[in-house]
């Protein structure tokens, strides 16, 4: 364990001083490994930054002065999206406890007071009080790594790609409060670039039982570390999908494109499998970090501000919906939050997720995938900073695998973002992934990102986001590792 | 409906009644469904309510306002960081909607008004709390500033109002709206910052930028748009903010206000 | 724990008003005992750098205001004189003041507060007036919050309004940005302004040794200690550290 966790520095020390050099040169995108050779891409990434300095530089002119949000709750409550946002689509402290609240106003229990229209026992919302839509996508994007030849475990050759994506994905966002203390949340999503279109989240919560704040049950596919200090969801870093095709049962899939999740919340293993045999790409979110689980959860605060609780059960087969098998997996998180002003705020959350029989390996046997990890989240003026360090553990191993099969992996992610202006945010994200799983497949990974916001609006955003290796570039089948450079220019609306 | 029509009722109370009497009527008044009764409350139920008060601000206002009501919670930066505004400071006795004159305190009435109506843009409103929890978050907030304690903090007098909206008192309200040089901050159609703004003048005690609203929308008068919510925000001005009191600008012809207003408000109703 | 932690500064403030009063009254006391009191007289040098003034381009109401406006960060005599220097004896509020006395007025005059810098205090009634044919916005700040922000007609009486608290208040006027004005308020009626030679008066002292702190605008403040004999006037030469 130690010698994993200082693994992470071990790993990468190497790597770092010419990282550094190169990108301090401004020759960051000239190949530095010898197993890939490419072509440099400082000519696009350039032709990319001046489009994106265009944008943002012609934008004021589309613009007035005054920023004012439109979607559902903003509508409902007649207020700005910086009220709830610290800038969207990431909450502040007051969006964080309005989400604990089912969707009420912090402290009340509002969910039949605003702007709702009484008929007899029904209290109804305007239909536009509670509907809400998001576009956000990759307006351009260029990668370039050895994409797998099709169908097949062979490194294909690297490729420099630039793709126009926009928009990626459409929302339809449905919640608010059916009446006092019951909420609801719904999402549809249509993912252009995978064609998909679905329920991506759907629940209702129940709030404030027993006493105001005592527990809020949650209801149906949701996100399980939303009360957590760091949450899967609403990052500054969208996360970016991986696209992967399923080369059939018990086969490791072809990547097509990296998936850039947070190293802590990743799946982390190569060679784990779900119980349809669909196998499980390293990269992608899950257990207590799944975008959306079936199940539910009781969290509250009853002895105060201070202390969280949450408790809560999941199908957890990592299934799209039913399952399988019989036990099920359960988590519990608590998170402490501290100092309240001098525009000061922290806290720290810790968690442990217990999976049963929710993962296969290629011998076709079950294993339980469990997770344990911490979070923090420190606030102050114009600068928020929020890491998790995750280690996850396969028990119940088949004797066959005892040896090829590394049962633990761990995740690190630090992320930093910083207000500029009230129009422009600066991200920085690192990931350190200690992968697990098959010896010959799992790839260790160390990624830095930066981004850049401009929000014309409170709540339209175009940004410039680049996602650097900080290790040798190499061959094999984790893309993570193969790639140099991922640079994103996308845009990101909610109305 | 009582809950609906409450509100509305209690904010035509005569202002005479001091406001301590009149939060306690309120109370009452609203459980029974009578008049206020102008009792007087034992010192016990007043801290037992500054109490209830404090719990209530940590769950609803901290956030924002910060536990020393400094308006320096941890979201208070995100809401303002570079432009006004930003949470009230509870603590410095500066208030922008109040119906006293300019530097003086607001009245338990203002406060309970800006809680219950909220501000539009940045502050949602609280009627999802009892009436009676609004009035104990009231009571806490006054304990942030010593200052209310010898305070006299008696209301304006408005002339006598609202005058019916034709289109001679618009018309008397937009010369009054030249007189009065409201375009140095407003602009000229009343829509787009004046001058000073774009001089970078307007600015608050935090030094952070003011940008004057776009009056044509009734979300901007952030003080309510009745005409009587408008007529206060004039004539008391929102301290803190460069918008001044133009109460003795208007104090040879007291009636000009209301022309002020009608003419304010044709232009959130003009196509 | 917070609870505390406010009980014992509550505390603390209160064992300090109590000192307060009970040296206010052996004040009071010694006063009565020591009927006849002293003056201090004294002035205010200053021989440092004396910068240019300033100078504002105005675009609005020249008629009234002028074209340009020069702002003169420090004002001497010939032979040193510092004027528009507020001196003031410290550790001494909370003396009754004997009488109130006159309104403090403050004119705006050709866009000038009139006087720029002032000196009042605490129950004193303070009236602005606006001798110019413009509308004028007097915005009078403490260092918390608004003392008041009103808009004056042109050529009004303007407005009256008893000064509450102690400290330093700024005038502006949100129409003119280069109107700027001063008055320093003390619960106490030990102060005094210097003239334009730099000398100042305080009278009815207690004898013995006092705190002076002196202020000027642009070069801040000093402390310089003096001692009254009993029954004898004083007279301090001061001079202000050059810049
Ligand atoms: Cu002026």
């Amino acid at each position: 364990m130690l010698r994993r966790i200082f693994g992470i520095f071990l790993d990468i020390k190497p790597t770092f001083p010419h990282i550094l050099s190169s990108a301090f040169t401004s020759d960051l995108f000239r190949p530095f490994s010898p197993t890939i050779p490419v072509k440099p891409l400082c000519t696009t990434i350039a032709k990319h930054l001046l489009l994106l300095a265009g944008v943002i530089f012609l934008s004021p002119l589309f613009s007035t002065p005054e920023a004012q949000a439109i979607p559902a709750f903003a509508r409902k409550y007649d207020v700005n999206c910086t009220v709830c946002h610290a800038r969207v689509p990431r909450l502040n402290r007051t969006g964080e406890r309005f989400l604990e609240n089912g969707y009420q106003l912090p402290g009340t229990e509002d969910g039949d007071t605003i702007k709702k229209s009484r008929l007899g026992d029904l209290t109804l919302d305007d239909v536009t009080n509670y509907l809400g839509f998001r576009m956000r996508g990759n307006i351009l994007q260029t990668t370039d790594y050895a994409r797998h030849a099709s169908g097949t475990n062979i490194d294909g050759n690297p490729e420099d790609r630039t793709e126009l994506g926009f928009p990626e994905v459409f929302s339809l966002l449905t919640a608010g409060t059916i009446t006092n203390n019951v909420g609801f949340f719904a999402e549809v999503e249509s993912n252009l670039e995978e064609g998909e279109t679905g329920v991506e989240r759907a629940f209702v919560t129940f709030n404030n039982i027993g006493q105001h704040d005592w527990a809020h049950l949650r209801i149906g596919k949701f996100d399980p570390s939303a009360y957590s200090s760091y949450a899967t969801l609403r990052q500054q870093f969208e996360l970016v999908g991986d696209d992967s095709v399923d080369n059939g049962s018990f086969m490791l899939p072809t990547i097509n494109r990296i998936g850039l999740t947070p190293a802590a919340f990743a799946s982390k293993f190569s060679g784990l499998f779900d119980r349809s045999g669909t196998a499980i790409v390293p990269t992608a979110p899950s257990l207590f970090h799944a975008v959306a689980e079936m199940g539910l959860d009781i969290h509250g605060r009853p002895f105060g501000d201070w202390f969280l609780y949450q408790v809560g059960i999941l199908n957890g087969a990592n299934e799209p919906f039913g399952d399988s098998n019989n036990p099920k997996d359960w988590y519990v998180m608590t998170r402490f939050d501290l100092a309240q002003s001098n525009y000061f705020s922290a806290n720290f959350s810790g968690f442990a997720y217990f999976g049963s029989n929710n993962a296969k390996v290629s011998t076709m046997a079950d294993v339980n995938w469990s997770r344990y990890g911490f979070a923090a989240n420190v606030r102050y003026d114009l600068v928020d900073v929020y890491a998790a360090f995750v280690v996850d553990q396969v028990t119940d191993l088949p004797a066959s695998l005892k040896n090829s099969f590394d049962s633990t992996a761990t995740g690190l992610t630090v992320e930093a973002n910083v207000l500029a202006t009230d129009r422009i945010l600066f991200g920085i994200r690192f990931d350190h992934l200690h992968a697990g799983g098959l010896r010959t497949q799992r790839t260790n990974t160390t990624l830095l990102a930066l981004i850049a916001k401009y929000y014309l609006r409170s709540n339209i955003a175009v940004f410039l986001r680049d996602d650097i290796n900080l290790r040798q570039a190499q061959g094999g089948h984790a893309p993570e590792r193969n790639f140099r450079n991922a640079f994103f220019v996308g845009a990101d609306v909610a109305f | 409906m009582p809950f609906l029509w409450a509100p509305m009722w209690h904010f035509k109370r005569p202002r005479r009644l001091t406001a301590f009497a009149l939060s306690v009527g309120m109370v009452v008044g609203f459980t029974f469904g009578l008049t206020p009764l102008c009792g007087a409350e034992s010192p016990t139920d007043v801290s037992d309510s500054v109490a209830r008060g404090k719990r209530l601000y940590e769950h609803a206002c901290l956030l924002c306002h910060g536990n020393t009501g400094q308006g320096d919670g941890p979201d208070a930066f995100y809401l303002g960081a570079y432009s006004a505004p930003r949470p009230r400071d509870f603590t410095g006795g500066e208030f922008k909607f109040r119906s006293t004159p300019s530097g003086e305190l607001p009245t338990d009435d203002d406060l309970y008004k800006t809680i219950s109506r909220g501000i539009p843009g940045y502050m949602p409103s609280f009627r999802g709390l009892s009436e009676a929890a609004r009035w104990d978050i009231v009571r806490y907030v006054k304990h942030f500033s010593p200052l209310y304690q010898e305070a006299d903090r008696t209301p304006i007098a408005l002339a006598p109002g609202p005058l019916p909206a034709t289109t001679e008192s618009v018309n008397r309200g937009r010369e009054v709206y030249d007189l009065l040089d409201c375009a140095k901050c407003h602009g000229p159609q009343a829509m787009q910052p004046g001058g000073l703004y774009d001089q970078g003048e307007l600015r608050d005690r935090r030094e952070l930028n003011v940008l004057p609203p776009d009056l044509s929308h009734p979300s901007s008068f952030k003080n309510g748009h009745q005409p009587s919510d408008i007529a206060q925000s004039i004539l008391t001005g929102l301290d803190g903010s460069p918008m001044a009191s133009f109460r003795e600008a208007l104090t040879p012809h007291p009636e000009d206000i209301w022309h002020l207003v009608n003419y304010l408000l044709s232009l959130s109703q003009s196509p | 724990m917070t609870n505390f932690h406010d009980h014992l500064q509550s505390q603390v403030r209160i064992s300090a008003y109590t000192m307060m009063l009970i040296l206010a009254g052996a004040l009071n006391f010694a006063q009565a005992e020591n009927s006849p009191t002293t003056t201090l007289n004294g002035r205010i040098l200053y021989h440092g750098l004396i910068p240019q003034p300033e100078k504002q381009v105005i675009t609005q109401d020249v008629e009234t205001c002028g074209n340009i406006r020069k702002i003169f960060p420090v004002v001497v005599s010939d032979d040193g004189g510092l004027a528009q220097v507020v001196v003031s004896v410290e550790g001494l509020s909370g003396t009754r003041l004997s009488s109130i006395g006159d309104p403090l007025i403050v004119q705006n005059e050709k866009c000038v507060f009139q006087p720029p810098i002032a000196i009042g205090s605490v129950k004193q009634l303070l009236e602005v007036k606006n001798f110019d044919p413009i509308l004028h916005n007097t915005h009078i700040r403490t260092e918390t919050r608004a003392f008041f922000n009103v808009v004056l007609l042109p050529q009004s009486k303007g407005i009256k309004k008893v000064m509450k608290q102690p400290g330093l208040m700024t005038i502006s006027c949100n129409k003119h940005p280069f109107m700027m004005g001063y008055i320093q308020v003390f619960d106490h009626p030990f102060h005094a302004l210097t003239d334009s030679q730099g000398a100042f008066s305080i009278p009815n002292l207690p004898p013995g040794t006092h705190r002076l702190a002196i202020w000027h605008r642009t070069l801040g403040t000093i402390h310089q200690t003096v001692t009254i004999p009993q029954s004898n006037n004083a007279d301090v030469t001061i001079e202000f550290p050059a810049r």
